[in-house]
């Protein structure tokens, strides 16, 4: 399996993968900084750096982050597909299965990397914003730790029926197409008391902004439910499945 | 064990249509197998399934002495193979593609330069395969299958894209594995006289359904050849070869063939011909030979 992970990074180290996971995180800091530019600077000073921290935490849940599952998905499995990649997979002494967690593992460690980067790029952005002239308390006492934790469990879901559904299909609009029409309807139905828990593209929403305790741990808990259901009906309906291409 | 490929009765079918009907292959081990047949006739088919990257509904293939299971994939470590175009990663360079087999295939880092030796990439290593060209695209993935010194290499037109240079050193390199290590080729290609270049045994596949298979000196060794004459008066020289008991067919106005003729026996239909006052312009004798023979078997099946 290790080899096999090495295997994977050397594919993916070339290709936008990794620019993605810079650029993403980026897009959403500097998007908060316009904001803040634009005439929250008073409100900083009023309260703190918590709303700035906010800002930019909600802009990455609900937005970017699922679109860059989607993204990252996509981009390890267009490997494959773009160079008859899964024939030659296929005559390697390796099965499908472990490809396939194995991929997994790798989307789900640049979900990991991205989200880091994002809370580096907002630390960044805040020390940058203090050297200019912006006042305010509480500049690094950002929840961290704890939202890494949360989402590691909560993405799994939707990285693993990305990953399925972009392993299944060559054509990349169908697992963007599913990513961003996900994405959409989640940041309406993350709203609702009663519908949230039918789409896993609101878990990972629901366990970092919602205060709620109980709801954060019932969305970690479906999370882990549907992701390991996903799980195991990938890696053995695709680990079966004949290489055409 | 004498066969490293054996299969029995394999059958596949795709959407209700049969694909390959009871193949019965037989690929003895240190031979370069020609497996032979026209375009959709099944030979790729059954090349995946040998790799595995098809199932098959009836039969049984055993490779290395082992039945191959759809969750077995242990025995292509011994395996080497191209199939159709080269798959290749092109956002890489040849080192980093070559490094991918190494370690799904957990061989030494010397391997990498040994086979680019071979294929004669060794300058280009860094180059990103993008930048390659068909021949040099086809030369690293040839590379790639003698990565681990395979016990079998399976090959799907090998030569595809390359330059007569580069078809005449392919063509001794895989003449030569066998006699260099415990290698098996087996080798599908649509260019029969390169597969007579290099086969040690032969089988042809059409319509799902082999047509032949046997030692190559074996199908050849028929003494009986082609005799093609440019004459004047072809029907007269019908009749008169007809009735000495040749068989043979007009092709124009001036050319007839007689087939099945031993070459021995060539001098006195020239004599025959001569004698009845008919002109040669041109005689040329063909001995029997691959194309001749599956061409043939071609026609039976047909």
């Amino acid at each position: 399996m290790f080899k096999l992970f090495l295997v994977e990074l050397i594919k993916i180290k070339r290709s936008q993968a990794l620019l993605m996971t810079l650029l993403c995180p980026l897009s959403v800091v500097l998007l908060q900084l316009m904001i803040v530019v634009e005439g929250a600077g008073e409100k900083i000073s009023e309260k703190g750096w918590e709303m700035y921290w906010l800002g930019a935490t909600s802009l990455w849940y609900m937005l970017m982050l699922p679109l860059y599952i989607a993204l990252i998905t996509t981009l390890i499995n267009a490997i494959e597909h773009k160079n008859s990649g899964w024939r030659y997979m296929a005559t390697m002494p390796t099965p499908q299965w472990k490809l396939f967690i194995v991929k997994a593992f790798v989307a789900w460690l640049f979900v990991i990397l991205a989200s880091i980067v994002m809370y580096f790029l907002t630390g960044l952005s805040i020390s940058f914003m203090m050297l200019i002239g912006y006042q305010g308390n509480d500049a690094f006492e950002s929840p961290f730790l704890y939202h890494l934790l949360s989402i590691s469990i909560t993405c799994l879901p939707i990285l693993l029926i990305g990953h399925v559904v972009s392993w299944r299909w060559k054509n990349v609009v169908i697992p963007l197409g599913v990513g961003i029409v996900m994405t959409m309807s989640a940041m309406t139905l993350v709203n609702s008391e009663q519908y949230w828990r039918y789409d896993p593209w609101t878990y990972h929403m629901t366990s970092t902004m919602v205060k709620n305790a109980l709801v954060q741990a019932e969305a970690k808990t479906l999370s882990l439910l549907l992701g390991g259901v996903v799980f195991i009906f990938g890696a053995v309906w695709l680990g079966r499945r004949e290489v055409l291409a | 064990m004498e066969y490293i490929i054996e299969t029995n009765k394999v059958s596949k079918s795709f959407s209700g249509k049969k694909i390959l009907d009871e193949i019965t292959l037989k690929v003895k081990q240190g031979s370069v197998y020609g497996f032979l047949g026209n375009n959709g006739a099944g030979k790729s088919t059954t090349i995946r399934i040998l790799l595995g990257l098809l199932t098959f509904d009836r039969g049984d293939v055993t490779i290395f002495g082992d039945k191959i299971t759809p969750s077995n994939a242990a025995y292509k470590q011994h395996i080497g193979c191209i199939i159709d175009s080269p798959v290749l990663y092109e956002h890489l360079n040849a080192d980093e593609f070559l490094q991918i087999t190494r370690l799904l295939k957990n061989l030494p880092k010397t391997e990498i330069s040994r086979v680019l030796e071979i294929v004669g990439l060794s300058d280009n290593k860094k180059l990103t395969i993008s930048n390659y060209s068909l021949g040099m695209k086809q030369r690293l993935a040839i590379a790639n299958s003698l990565m681990g010194q395979p016990k079998l290499l399976i090959l799907d037109e090998p030569t595809n894209g390359l330059d007569p240079q580069g078809i005449i050193d392919v063509r001794n390199l895989l003449k030569n594995l066998p006699e260099q290590g415990d290698c098996t080729v087996f080798l599908s290609s649509h260019l029969l006289d390169e597969v007579e270049k290099i086969a040690t045994h032969v089988g042809a596949i059409q319509q799902g359904k082999m047509i032949f298979q046997q030692s190559l000196s074996d199908l050849i060794s028929d003494p009986h050849g082609c005799l093609s004459l440019e004459i004047t008066k072809p029907k007269l020289a019908l009749d008169l070869l007809t009735s000495n008991g040749f068989s043979l067919d007009i092709q124009s106005n001036s050319q007839i063939n007689i087939s099945k003729i031993e070459k021995q026996h060539c001098p006195s239909v020239h004599q025959l011909l001569i004698n009845n006052n008919i002109e040669i312009f041109q005689s040329r004798y063909q001995a029997s030979s691959l194309e001749q023979c599956f061409q043939q078997f071609n026609q039976q099946a047909n």
